[in-house]
């Protein structure tokens, strides 16, 4: 399927079709991404039953609905309770929040609204441009190139995801021997099951997702009690301060394209994301800044940087989760098992084999983000009343309904013992410093890479030097050491200036 | 980097994950055994990079040791009580998983969410009531009846299939 101007008004046809899988979607992402605690892979993961019913088109149209509203919404309680929703809008808290205490909350809001969906806009669009030569990556791409992908893959989500490099190497591993489990593809032997037949059929995802996530996380939210900054009394709400927010939106145009351009980028690297992303645009903003100084007292470019590079980052995750098959992050890696199970194997033949689905996913980014535009604008007059659902009732409402949620996919009430053995060892993981999506995505990536390895292997009649046998592969063998080294070197430069700032 | 004189901070919990990812390659190897090479190769791979980067954690604990910077004591944060709340919160979960064949899901489930919600300390009866009388008919209502996904039945699902009229599947 070539991307022409037919086939491109086909998707979009076809997208605009789902409006009724995009529109709650939408509703859900915009609800969850304002209680605190709701992330946007606990509420995929709450969901997955319902989703692997659909069917993978309407399912994909759904989880990117949520996802891209949860990024846009993040920022409500962000600018009025200073709590941020979702990671991303962490960098939002600075001058949204100081924005609110000036009595411009609803401006705030709608430079947020205008920056997060015109940002979204802007990059799924951009994408959209680039996939032509995305697809080209399936036609170069071999089996011996896809082993190194994957371990560059965890290797990048190792190094940026993770605070000690080590660990999240570890974790990857673990995840990708753990993903091991089961028959062998050639002879159909049982490989380290416990004797168990659940196992045969290799480590079910759903169960090891919902331990690692939303079980590991509920255990750690006890911790909080989300004790919210009372919020500050605003003026009602006008229109008027919306037509304000709307006119402060466009005198900082150039401001959310180049931002949100930083989020693409950001995004499109395994294992980064909306947190770096909104820090990234909003330290650059500062940086290119005629007047750096108003940054962190309520200065509108504070709101629309990293507003509009979190929702950059949208698109870009879900470019490497399409191009090669490596999720950029959790959420996409929850998207990546729904398809898997839809019987889509997304990666580089995914342009030649499903592109209806590849090229599609972009198409799906840029209506849901159309359909945002009516949606949230009249939000703002509403959304000063932010909700704090109390710990005593979110936590158990994860952890209910992720662990029957478990027994949906397969029907194995071992499954739902396994989501909790999961939930242990993400617990723990979490806690000793280990990274749960690093493991998550090995486990996922687990068989994948065995059949990639597998093919390489036989080309090179076992010999694994067929591994070092093209100039692609090595070069991206070479970026992958760089990868690790570089971390070290700039962590080993970093300590040697601590200790001389610190020498008398 | 601790200072020199810090006090060391507990690190064996770091070896949780290392402990069970290298048991659990010991225990592939084992089962793969007597297999053809294809059966073995991935496990050879990973397991070769596991175990090597499982030994540079290893090298740079005990030099850490050495210098006082960490201790073998174990820790996974948090105060006693949170800890004893987690410990019973999970149980309860574990609870509500062995009772699913026993007394079916509703009942499981709105027992396990009432009792959690008490135990973290909720004490307004209506949300009570209502989170852990609604959330287990809406996982009825849509799983079981829209879905059809065939969770464990006991006489309240059976009550409440009889109630809409809609055939039990065994």
């Amino acid at each position: 399927m070539e991307l022409d101007a037919a086939a491109l008004a086909d998707l979009f046809a076809r997208s605009f079709g789902l409006w009724w899988a995009i529109i709650p979607g939408i509703a859900l992402g915009l609800l969850v991404g304002v209680l605190p605690g709701f992330s946007p892979q606990n509420t995929l993961i709450i969901l997955l039953p319902v989703t692997l019913t659909m069917s993978a088109e309407a399912a994909l149209a759904f989880m990117i609905a949520l996802y891209c509203a949860n990024h846009l919404s993040g920022g409500i309680p962000a600018i009025l309770v200073n709590i941020p929703g979702s990671a991303g809008a962490a960098a939002t808290c600075i001058d949204g929040y100081q924005m609110t205490k000036k009595g411009q909350a609803q401006q705030a809001l709608v430079l947020s609204f205008v920056a997060s969906v015109a940002g979204g806009l802007i990059t799924s669009v951009a994408v959209l441009a680039m996939l032509p030569f995305l697809a080209q990556i399936g036609l170069i791409v071999r089996s011996v190139e896809m082993v190194v992908i994957i371990l560059f893959g965890l290797t990048l989500i190792a190094v940026l995801a993770t605070r000690d490099m080590l660990k999240g190497l570890i974790g990857g591993m673990f995840g990708l021997m753990l993903g091991a489990v089961g028959t062998d593809a050639v002879y159909s032997t049982p490989r380290a099951t416990f004797g168990l037949l659940e196992l045969y059929d290799g480590m079910p995802l759903v169960p090891v997702l919902i331990g690692l996530f939303a079980i590991s996380e509920a255990l750690i939210m006890l911790e909080e009690r989300f004790s919210a900054t009372p919020p500050v009394q605003t003026r009602a709400a006008q229109w008027a301060d919306t037509i304000d927010g709307l006119w402060i939106s466009l005198r900082y145009s150039w401001q959310i394209v180049w931002t949100a351009f930083i989020g693409l980028i950001v995004g499109v690297i395994p294992g980064a994301g909306a947190y770096i992303a909104a820090f990234v645009a909003y330290q650059q903003s500062r940086l290119f800044s005629r007047t750096p100084e108003l940054y962190g007292t309520g200065h509108p470019p504070g709101v629309i940087a990293p507003e509009s590079a979190n929702n950059g980052v949208t698109s870009g995750t879900l470019v490497p989760t399409m191009a090669i098959g490596v999720p950029g992050g959790s959420t996409a890696a929850v998207m990546m098992i729904v398809l898997q199970y839809q019987g889509i194997t997304l990666g580089p033949r995914l342009f030649q084999e499903q592109p209806q689905i590849a090229y599609g996913v972009f198409v799906m980014m840029t209506v849901a983000y159309l359909f945002m535009i009516p949606m949230v604008l009249p939000l703002a007059r509403y959304a000063s009343r932010v909700v704090t659902v109390p710990m005593h009732v979110i936590v158990p409402l994860i952890l209910g309904l992720t662990v029957v949620g478990a027994f949906a996919d397969r029907e194995y009430l071992f499954d739902m013992f396994l989501a909790l053995g999961f939930g242990v060892i993400g617990y723990v993981a979490i806690r000793s410093g280990y990274n749960v999506t690093s493991i998550l995505i090995g486990v996922l990536l687990g068989p994948i890479f065995e059949r990639y390895l597998l093919r390489s292997l036989r080309i090179g009649q076992g010999d694994i030097l067929v591994l070092f046998s093209s100039t692609l592969a090595n070069i991206l063998w070479g970026l992958l050491i760089l990868s690790i080294i570089l971390p070290l070197w700039r962590d080993r430069q970093i300590a040697r200036r601590a200790r001389a700032a610190a020498a008398p | 980097m601790a200072r020199q004189g810090a006090t060391p901070t507990p690190a064996a919990q770091e070896l949780v994950i290392p402990g069970l990812a290298l048991g659990f390659t010991v225990y592939f190897f084992w089962t793969v055994e007597e297999l053809a090479w294809e059966a073995k190769a991935n496990g050879i791979v990973v397991g070769g990079i596991l175990v090597a980067l499982v030994a540079l954690l290893a090298v740079r604990m005990v030099v850490q040791l050495r210098r006082r910077q960490i201790s073998l004591g174990f820790s996974l944060g948090g105060d006693a009580p949170t800890n004893r709340l987690r410990l019973l919160l999970f149980g309860l979960v574990l609870l509500m998983v062995l009772a699913l064949p026993v007394i079916g899901t509703v009942p499981a489930l709105a027992g396990m969410l009432f009792a959690s919600m008490w135990l973290l300390g909720g004490r307004h009866w209506p949300t009570l009531l209502g989170v852990a009388i609604v959330t287990p008919l809406l996982v009825w209502g849509t799983l079981m009846v829209g879905i059809g996904t065939r969770f464990p039945v006991g006489p309240v699902e059976r009550l409440l299939f009889l109630l809409i009229g809609a055939p039990l599947e065994d």
